[in-house]
Protein backbone atom coordinates (compact mmCIF):
# COMPACT_ATOMS: atom_id res chain seq x y z
CA UNK A 1 0.00 0.00 0.00
CA UNK A 2 0.93 3.31 -1.12
CA UNK A 3 0.24 6.75 0.74
CA UNK A 4 -2.44 9.21 -0.93
CA UNK A 5 -0.62 12.01 -2.15
CA UNK A 6 -1.46 15.14 -4.51
CA UNK A 7 -0.28 12.92 -7.50
CA UNK A 8 -2.16 10.18 -6.49
CA UNK A 9 -5.43 12.84 -6.14
CA UNK A 10 -3.93 14.05 -9.95
CA UNK A 11 -4.63 10.88 -10.69
CA UNK A 12 -7.79 10.80 -9.56
CA UNK A 13 -8.82 14.10 -11.44
CA UNK A 14 -7.72 12.41 -14.60
CA UNK A 15 -9.48 9.21 -14.30
CA UNK A 16 -12.42 11.64 -13.83
CA UNK A 17 -11.65 13.75 -16.86
CA UNK A 18 -11.80 10.62 -18.82
CA UNK A 19 -8.22 8.93 -18.85
CA UNK A 20 -9.34 5.71 -17.86
CA UNK A 21 -6.65 3.58 -18.25
CA UNK A 22 -5.63 0.02 -17.22
CA UNK A 23 -2.92 0.90 -15.40
CA UNK A 24 -4.32 4.16 -13.68
CA UNK A 25 -6.69 2.11 -12.33
CA UNK A 26 -3.94 -0.67 -11.21
CA UNK A 27 -2.23 1.87 -9.58
CA UNK A 28 -5.37 2.96 -7.54
CA UNK A 29 -5.21 -0.51 -5.90
CA UNK A 30 -2.31 0.01 -4.37
CA UNK A 31 -3.89 3.10 -2.38
CA UNK A 32 -6.74 2.61 0.00
CA UNK A 33 -7.82 5.60 -0.02
CA UNK A 34 -7.81 6.18 -4.15
CA UNK A 35 -9.59 2.96 -3.93
CA UNK A 36 -12.34 4.07 -1.59
CA UNK A 37 -12.77 7.46 -3.97
CA UNK A 38 -12.91 5.64 -6.71
CA UNK A 39 -15.44 3.66 -5.92
CA UNK A 40 -17.94 6.54 -4.48
CA UNK A 41 -16.88 8.42 -7.40
CA UNK A 42 -17.93 5.46 -9.66
CA UNK A 43 -21.10 5.64 -8.02
CA UNK A 44 -21.83 9.17 -7.91
CA UNK A 45 -21.10 8.94 -11.17
CA UNK A 46 -23.95 6.27 -11.94
CA UNK A 47 -26.56 8.07 -10.43
CA UNK A 48 -25.95 11.59 -11.94
CA UNK A 49 -26.51 9.15 -15.04
CA UNK A 50 -29.34 8.06 -14.03
CA UNK A 51 -30.99 11.10 -12.71
CA UNK A 52 -30.31 12.67 -16.19
CA UNK A 53 -31.95 10.09 -17.81
CA UNK A 54 -35.32 10.01 -15.47
CA UNK A 55 -35.04 13.55 -15.83
CA UNK A 56 -34.62 13.78 -19.76
CA UNK A 57 -37.27 10.87 -19.55
CA UNK A 58 -39.73 13.40 -17.73
CA UNK A 59 -39.24 15.92 -19.52
CA UNK A 60 -39.89 14.32 -22.99
CA UNK A 61 -43.10 12.67 -21.69
CA UNK A 62 -44.07 16.53 -19.93
CA UNK A 63 -43.38 18.03 -23.61
CA UNK A 64 -45.65 14.85 -24.93
CA UNK A 65 -48.59 15.77 -22.81
CA UNK A 66 -51.68 16.52 -23.97
CA UNK A 67 -52.97 18.50 -20.82
CA UNK A 68 -50.72 21.26 -21.96
CA UNK A 69 -53.59 24.38 -22.58
CA UNK A 70 -54.70 23.10 -18.55
CA UNK A 71 -50.90 23.59 -17.22
CA UNK A 72 -51.22 27.06 -18.96
CA UNK A 73 -54.25 27.94 -17.46
CA UNK A 74 -53.13 26.85 -14.37
CA UNK A 75 -49.63 28.72 -14.64
CA UNK A 76 -51.67 31.97 -16.08
CA UNK A 77 -54.10 31.80 -12.75
CA UNK A 78 -51.04 31.79 -10.69
CA UNK A 79 -48.90 34.43 -11.99
CA UNK A 80 -52.17 36.34 -11.77
CA UNK A 81 -52.75 35.75 -8.38
CA UNK A 82 -49.09 36.16 -7.10
CA UNK A 83 -47.91 39.54 -9.02
CA UNK A 84 -51.38 41.05 -10.57
CA UNK A 85 -49.90 44.81 -9.57
CA UNK A 86 -46.85 43.75 -12.08
CA UNK A 87 -48.87 42.94 -14.98
CA UNK A 88 -48.74 46.43 -16.89
CA UNK A 89 -51.61 47.98 -18.57
CA UNK A 90 -52.68 50.77 -20.82
CA UNK A 91 -52.90 53.69 -18.80
CA UNK A 92 -55.94 54.90 -19.25
CA UNK A 93 -57.19 51.42 -18.00
CA UNK A 94 -55.30 51.59 -15.16
CA UNK A 95 -56.33 55.20 -14.38
CA UNK A 96 -60.32 53.23 -15.09
CA UNK A 97 -59.37 50.50 -11.80
CA UNK A 98 -57.78 52.96 -9.85
CA UNK A 99 -60.63 55.41 -9.70
CA UNK A 100 -63.26 52.10 -9.72
CA UNK A 101 -60.72 50.95 -6.70
CA UNK A 102 -61.26 54.61 -4.79
CA UNK A 103 -65.02 54.27 -5.75
CA UNK A 104 -65.53 50.96 -4.06
CA UNK A 105 -66.86 50.56 -0.68
CA UNK A 106 -64.85 48.65 1.78
CA UNK A 107 -67.11 47.49 4.28
CA UNK A 108 -65.35 46.45 7.31
CA UNK A 109 -67.76 44.04 9.24
CA UNK A 110 -66.11 42.97 12.27
CA UNK A 111 -68.17 40.89 14.52
CA UNK A 112 -66.76 40.64 18.22
CA UNK A 113 -67.31 37.30 20.43
CA UNK A 114 -65.83 36.69 23.94
CA UNK A 115 -63.82 33.68 24.38
CA UNK A 116 -62.60 33.13 28.27
CA UNK A 117 -62.50 37.22 28.42
CA UNK A 118 -60.85 37.15 25.32
CA UNK A 119 -61.69 39.51 22.24
CA UNK A 120 -61.45 38.27 18.84
CA UNK A 121 -62.71 39.05 15.57
CA UNK A 122 -65.00 36.12 14.07
CA UNK A 123 -64.82 38.03 10.46
CA UNK A 124 -63.80 40.71 8.53
CA UNK A 125 -65.13 41.36 5.35
CA UNK A 126 -64.10 43.56 2.30
CA UNK A 127 -66.18 44.44 -0.97
CA UNK A 128 -65.95 45.70 -3.95
CA UNK A 129 -68.31 48.05 -5.79
CA UNK A 130 -70.25 44.91 -7.43
CA UNK A 131 -69.62 42.13 -5.16
CA UNK A 132 -70.06 41.69 -1.50
CA UNK A 133 -69.54 38.77 0.67
CA UNK A 134 -73.14 37.20 1.70
CA UNK A 135 -71.49 35.00 4.16
CA UNK A 136 -71.78 35.76 7.68
CA UNK A 137 -69.87 34.86 10.77
CA UNK A 138 -67.61 31.51 11.33
CA UNK A 139 -66.85 30.02 7.55
CA UNK A 140 -69.06 26.35 7.60
CA UNK A 141 -69.82 24.44 4.36
CA UNK A 142 -69.34 27.11 1.54
CA UNK A 143 -68.78 30.71 1.12
CA UNK A 144 -71.27 33.05 -0.67
CA UNK A 145 -71.64 36.58 -2.13
CA UNK A 146 -73.75 38.73 -4.18
CA UNK A 147 -72.58 40.23 -7.44
CA UNK A 148 -74.54 42.83 -9.64
CA UNK A 149 -71.98 43.19 -12.12
CA UNK A 150 -71.95 41.89 -16.07
CA UNK A 151 -73.64 38.32 -16.62
CA UNK A 152 -71.45 35.78 -17.26
CA UNK A 153 -68.96 36.75 -14.80
CA UNK A 154 -66.54 33.81 -13.61
CA UNK A 155 -65.76 34.20 -10.12
CA UNK A 156 -62.12 32.80 -9.25
CA UNK A 157 -61.80 31.60 -5.02
CA UNK A 158 -58.51 31.88 -3.58
CA UNK A 159 -58.20 30.74 0.11
CA UNK A 160 -55.09 31.99 2.04
CA UNK A 161 -53.73 31.73 5.50
CA UNK A 162 -55.56 34.11 7.24
CA UNK A 163 -52.44 35.02 9.39
CA UNK A 164 -50.23 34.70 6.39
CA UNK A 165 -51.74 35.51 3.07
CA UNK A 166 -49.03 35.99 1.22
CA UNK A 167 -49.49 31.70 1.42
CA UNK A 168 -52.08 30.34 -0.48
CA UNK A 169 -54.11 27.53 0.43
CA UNK A 170 -54.55 24.98 -2.79
CA UNK A 171 -55.49 25.74 -6.06
CA UNK A 172 -58.01 28.41 -6.79
CA UNK A 173 -61.35 27.92 -8.00
CA UNK A 174 -63.42 29.29 -10.71
CA UNK A 175 -66.83 29.03 -10.31
CA UNK A 176 -69.47 30.88 -12.21
CA UNK A 177 -72.41 31.08 -9.50
CA UNK A 178 -72.30 33.42 -6.66
CA UNK A 179 -71.03 30.31 -4.30
CA UNK A 180 -68.08 28.24 -3.80
CA UNK A 181 -67.73 25.38 -1.41
CA UNK A 182 -64.34 22.45 -0.74
CA UNK A 183 -64.36 19.24 -0.14
CA UNK A 184 -63.70 17.81 3.55
CA UNK A 185 -59.88 16.78 2.53
CA UNK A 186 -59.14 20.05 0.63
CA UNK A 187 -60.62 22.21 4.38
CA UNK A 188 -58.26 19.61 6.32
CA UNK A 189 -55.18 21.63 5.09
CA UNK A 190 -56.02 24.95 6.07
CA UNK A 191 -55.32 26.88 9.00
CA UNK A 192 -58.34 27.70 11.23
CA UNK A 193 -57.91 31.20 10.17
CA UNK A 194 -58.20 31.26 6.71
CA UNK A 195 -58.74 34.97 4.44
CA UNK A 196 -60.50 33.90 1.12
CA UNK A 197 -60.59 36.30 -1.87
CA UNK A 198 -63.03 36.08 -4.51
CA UNK A 199 -62.01 37.78 -7.63
CA UNK A 200 -65.08 39.01 -9.84
CA UNK A 201 -63.96 38.38 -13.94
CA UNK A 202 -66.14 40.08 -16.01
CA UNK A 203 -65.98 39.12 -19.90
CA UNK A 204 -64.87 43.01 -20.19
CA UNK A 205 -64.34 46.00 -18.20
CA UNK A 206 -62.20 45.69 -14.56
CA UNK A 207 -62.77 42.96 -12.36
CA UNK A 208 -63.27 43.59 -8.83
CA UNK A 209 -61.87 41.69 -4.97
CA UNK A 210 -64.02 40.88 -2.22
CA UNK A 211 -62.10 39.37 0.65
CA UNK A 212 -63.81 37.40 3.43
CA UNK A 213 -61.11 36.54 6.74
CA UNK A 214 -62.86 34.17 9.32
CA UNK A 215 -62.45 31.16 11.29
CA UNK A 216 -63.78 27.81 10.12
CA UNK A 217 -66.28 26.23 12.49
CA UNK B 1 -43.52 21.89 -26.97
CA UNK B 2 -40.97 21.86 -24.08
CA UNK B 3 -38.49 24.50 -25.40
CA UNK B 4 -35.17 22.58 -24.35
CA UNK B 5 -33.67 24.55 -27.34
CA UNK B 6 -33.18 27.78 -25.70
CA UNK B 7 -30.07 29.24 -24.07
CA UNK B 8 -29.50 29.73 -20.71
CA UNK B 9 -29.00 33.71 -21.62
CA UNK B 10 -32.01 33.81 -23.84
CA UNK B 11 -34.12 32.43 -20.34
CA UNK B 12 -32.26 34.89 -18.01
CA UNK B 13 -33.21 38.18 -20.22
CA UNK B 14 -36.69 36.62 -20.06
CA UNK B 15 -36.92 36.52 -16.65
CA UNK B 16 -35.36 39.91 -16.57
CA UNK B 17 -38.33 41.33 -18.77
CA UNK B 18 -40.75 38.90 -16.37
CA UNK B 19 -39.82 40.29 -13.35
CA UNK B 20 -40.28 43.87 -14.83
CA UNK B 21 -44.16 43.04 -15.44
CA UNK B 22 -43.35 43.13 -19.09
CA UNK B 23 -46.72 41.74 -20.46
CA UNK B 24 -45.57 40.20 -23.78
CA UNK B 25 -42.72 38.31 -21.24
CA UNK B 26 -44.96 37.04 -19.06
CA UNK B 27 -47.10 35.52 -21.64
CA UNK B 28 -43.87 33.87 -23.19
CA UNK B 29 -43.03 32.66 -19.19
CA UNK B 30 -46.89 30.98 -18.54
CA UNK B 31 -46.06 29.10 -21.57
CA UNK B 32 -43.14 28.10 -20.50
CA UNK B 33 -43.54 27.55 -16.81
CA UNK B 34 -46.63 25.44 -17.92
CA UNK B 35 -44.01 22.32 -17.77
CA UNK B 36 -44.00 22.57 -13.94
CA UNK B 37 -47.84 20.99 -13.38
CA UNK B 38 -46.78 18.63 -16.81
CA UNK B 39 -43.39 17.70 -14.91
CA UNK B 40 -45.12 16.58 -11.51
CA UNK B 41 -47.59 15.22 -13.68
CA UNK B 42 -45.41 12.91 -15.37
CA UNK B 43 -43.58 12.30 -12.29
CA UNK B 44 -46.65 11.27 -10.16
CA UNK B 45 -47.46 8.87 -13.24
CA UNK B 46 -43.88 7.01 -13.06
CA UNK B 47 -44.35 6.48 -9.66
CA UNK B 48 -47.79 4.82 -10.14
CA UNK B 49 -49.72 8.06 -9.26
CA UNK B 50 -49.17 8.01 -5.27
CA UNK B 51 -50.83 11.42 -5.38
CA UNK B 52 -54.34 12.66 -6.32
CA UNK B 53 -55.65 15.79 -8.36
CA UNK B 54 -55.75 17.53 -5.48
CA UNK B 55 -52.11 16.92 -3.97
CA UNK B 56 -50.87 17.23 -7.56
CA UNK B 57 -52.36 20.83 -8.05
CA UNK B 58 -50.99 21.92 -4.45
CA UNK B 59 -47.66 20.76 -5.50
CA UNK B 60 -47.40 22.46 -8.46
CA UNK B 61 -48.76 25.90 -6.66
CA UNK B 62 -46.17 25.19 -4.10
CA UNK B 63 -43.09 24.48 -6.82
CA UNK B 64 -44.34 27.16 -8.82
CA UNK B 65 -44.35 29.76 -5.50
CA UNK B 66 -40.71 28.42 -4.84
CA UNK B 67 -39.53 29.32 -8.41
CA UNK B 68 -41.27 32.76 -8.01
CA UNK B 69 -39.35 33.06 -5.37
CA UNK B 70 -35.96 32.76 -6.92
CA UNK B 71 -36.53 33.87 -10.36
CA UNK B 72 -33.17 36.33 -9.88
CA UNK B 73 -30.99 33.35 -8.78
CA UNK B 74 -31.47 32.08 -12.07
CA UNK B 75 -27.88 31.76 -13.57
CA UNK B 76 -28.76 31.03 -17.18
CA UNK B 77 -26.40 27.95 -17.28
CA UNK B 78 -29.66 25.57 -18.30
CA UNK B 79 -32.35 25.85 -19.79
CA UNK B 80 -35.45 27.25 -17.95
CA UNK B 81 -37.36 23.67 -17.51
CA UNK B 82 -34.23 22.01 -16.11
CA UNK B 83 -33.71 25.15 -13.84
CA UNK B 84 -37.16 24.71 -12.81
CA UNK B 85 -37.03 20.70 -12.82
CA UNK B 86 -35.27 20.44 -9.46
CA UNK B 87 -37.73 22.40 -7.79
CA UNK B 88 -40.71 20.12 -9.30
CA UNK B 89 -38.91 16.57 -7.62
CA UNK B 90 -38.40 18.47 -4.24
CA UNK B 91 -41.89 19.42 -4.10
CA UNK B 92 -42.86 16.39 -5.16
CA UNK B 93 -40.90 14.12 -3.23
CA UNK B 94 -41.99 16.41 -0.48
CA UNK B 95 -45.51 15.68 -1.15
CA UNK B 96 -45.50 12.07 -1.79
CA UNK B 97 -43.91 11.97 2.06
CA UNK B 98 -46.55 14.17 3.07
CA UNK B 99 -49.07 12.14 1.59
CA UNK B 100 -47.46 8.84 2.78
CA UNK B 101 -47.35 9.87 6.41
CA UNK B 102 -50.87 10.73 5.86
CA UNK B 103 -51.67 7.46 4.61
CA UNK B 104 -49.63 5.52 7.43
CA UNK B 105 -52.15 4.77 9.48
CA UNK B 106 -55.25 4.06 6.97
CA UNK B 107 -53.32 1.50 4.62
CA UNK B 108 -54.81 -2.34 5.15
CA UNK B 109 -52.31 -5.18 5.20
CA UNK B 110 -53.15 -6.17 1.49
CA UNK B 111 -52.96 -2.39 0.31
CA UNK B 112 -49.30 -3.16 -0.08
CA UNK B 113 -47.39 -0.94 -2.52
CA UNK B 114 -46.70 -2.54 -5.68
CA UNK B 115 -42.52 -3.10 -4.87
CA UNK B 116 -41.59 -1.73 -8.48
CA UNK B 117 -42.93 1.67 -7.66
CA UNK B 118 -41.86 1.79 -4.36
CA UNK B 119 -38.19 0.95 -5.89
CA UNK B 120 -39.28 3.89 -8.19
CA UNK B 121 -39.82 6.24 -5.14
CA UNK B 122 -36.75 5.32 -3.08
CA UNK B 123 -34.69 6.10 -6.88
CA UNK B 124 -36.71 9.31 -6.79
CA UNK B 125 -35.59 10.16 -2.91
CA UNK B 126 -32.14 9.58 -4.16
CA UNK B 127 -32.38 11.75 -7.06
CA UNK B 128 -33.91 14.52 -4.48
CA UNK B 129 -30.46 14.53 -2.41
CA UNK B 130 -28.89 14.81 -5.82
CA UNK B 131 -30.40 17.87 -7.01
CA UNK B 132 -30.24 19.82 -3.49
CA UNK B 133 -26.73 18.27 -3.33
CA UNK B 134 -25.98 20.05 -6.63
CA UNK B 135 -27.47 23.43 -5.27
CA UNK B 136 -24.84 23.69 -2.58
CA UNK B 137 -22.06 23.86 -5.19
CA UNK B 138 -20.21 26.57 -6.56
CA UNK B 139 -21.91 28.04 -9.59
CA UNK B 140 -19.02 26.68 -11.99
CA UNK B 141 -18.81 22.86 -10.05
CA UNK B 142 -22.62 22.57 -10.29
CA UNK B 143 -22.35 24.00 -14.37
CA UNK B 144 -19.42 21.48 -15.16
CA UNK B 145 -20.87 18.42 -13.40
CA UNK B 146 -24.54 19.24 -15.12
CA UNK B 147 -23.10 20.12 -18.60
CA UNK B 148 -21.36 16.69 -18.29
CA UNK B 149 -23.82 14.73 -17.25
CA UNK B 150 -27.17 16.02 -18.07
CA UNK B 151 -26.57 17.31 -21.34
CA UNK B 152 -23.43 15.19 -22.34
CA UNK B 153 -21.36 18.01 -23.57
CA UNK B 154 -17.28 17.47 -23.86
CA UNK B 155 -14.65 19.34 -21.51
CA UNK B 156 -13.92 21.32 -24.75
CA UNK B 157 -17.46 21.79 -24.93
CA UNK B 158 -18.07 23.01 -21.24
CA UNK B 159 -14.92 25.21 -21.08
CA UNK B 160 -16.20 27.08 -24.26
CA UNK B 161 -19.44 27.60 -23.04
CA UNK B 162 -18.78 28.53 -19.28
CA UNK B 163 -15.32 30.85 -20.91
CA UNK B 164 -12.54 28.65 -19.12
CA UNK B 165 -10.28 26.49 -20.57
CA UNK B 166 -10.84 22.43 -20.96
CA UNK B 167 -8.76 21.85 -17.92
CA UNK B 168 -10.10 23.81 -15.69
CA UNK B 169 -13.76 22.67 -16.86
CA UNK B 170 -11.92 18.90 -15.88
CA UNK B 171 -10.49 20.01 -12.33
CA UNK B 172 -14.11 22.10 -11.74
CA UNK B 173 -15.93 19.00 -12.51
CA UNK B 174 -13.29 16.65 -10.34
CA UNK B 175 -14.31 18.99 -7.22
CA UNK B 176 -17.68 19.52 -8.10
CA UNK B 177 -18.01 15.33 -7.64
CA UNK B 178 -15.92 15.21 -4.66
CA UNK B 179 -17.75 18.10 -2.84
CA UNK B 180 -20.99 16.62 -4.21
CA UNK B 181 -20.17 13.25 -2.30
CA UNK B 182 -19.00 15.33 0.91
CA UNK B 183 -22.68 16.64 0.73
CA UNK B 184 -24.65 13.47 0.14
CA UNK B 185 -22.42 11.89 2.93
CA UNK B 186 -23.14 14.84 5.42
CA UNK B 187 -27.26 14.53 4.65
CA UNK B 188 -26.95 10.70 5.04
CA UNK B 189 -29.91 10.04 7.69
CA UNK B 190 -31.69 13.51 7.26
CA UNK B 191 -35.11 12.65 6.37
CA UNK B 192 -35.54 15.69 4.45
Amino acid sequence: MTTHDDEHEKRLEEWVAGRRRPETERQFADCAECAEALRELRQLEKDLSEAADEEAQVLRDASNSPDRPKAEAFVRRFVETVEPARRSRPRLVLLGSLLAAAAAVVVAVVLWTNHSGERRPDILLSAGEHLQIATRGPLRDALEWTYDGPAGTEFEVIVRDGTDPSSVCGAPKIVTTNRCSWTPEEEARWPKLVKIDVIAKPLSGDGETASYTGWRE
Amino acid sequence: MLHTGNTGDADRELLVRVRRGEPASVDVFVGRMACVPLILAAQNARLGRPLGPSDLSDAAQEALTQIWQRLESFEGRSTLETWVYRFCTNTFMNAVRKHRRARRGEELAEEQPDPHHVDAESRYTRFDHLYRGLARLSADERACVRLKHFEDRTFDEIGAFLRISPNTAKTQYYRGLRRLHEILGSEEGDPK
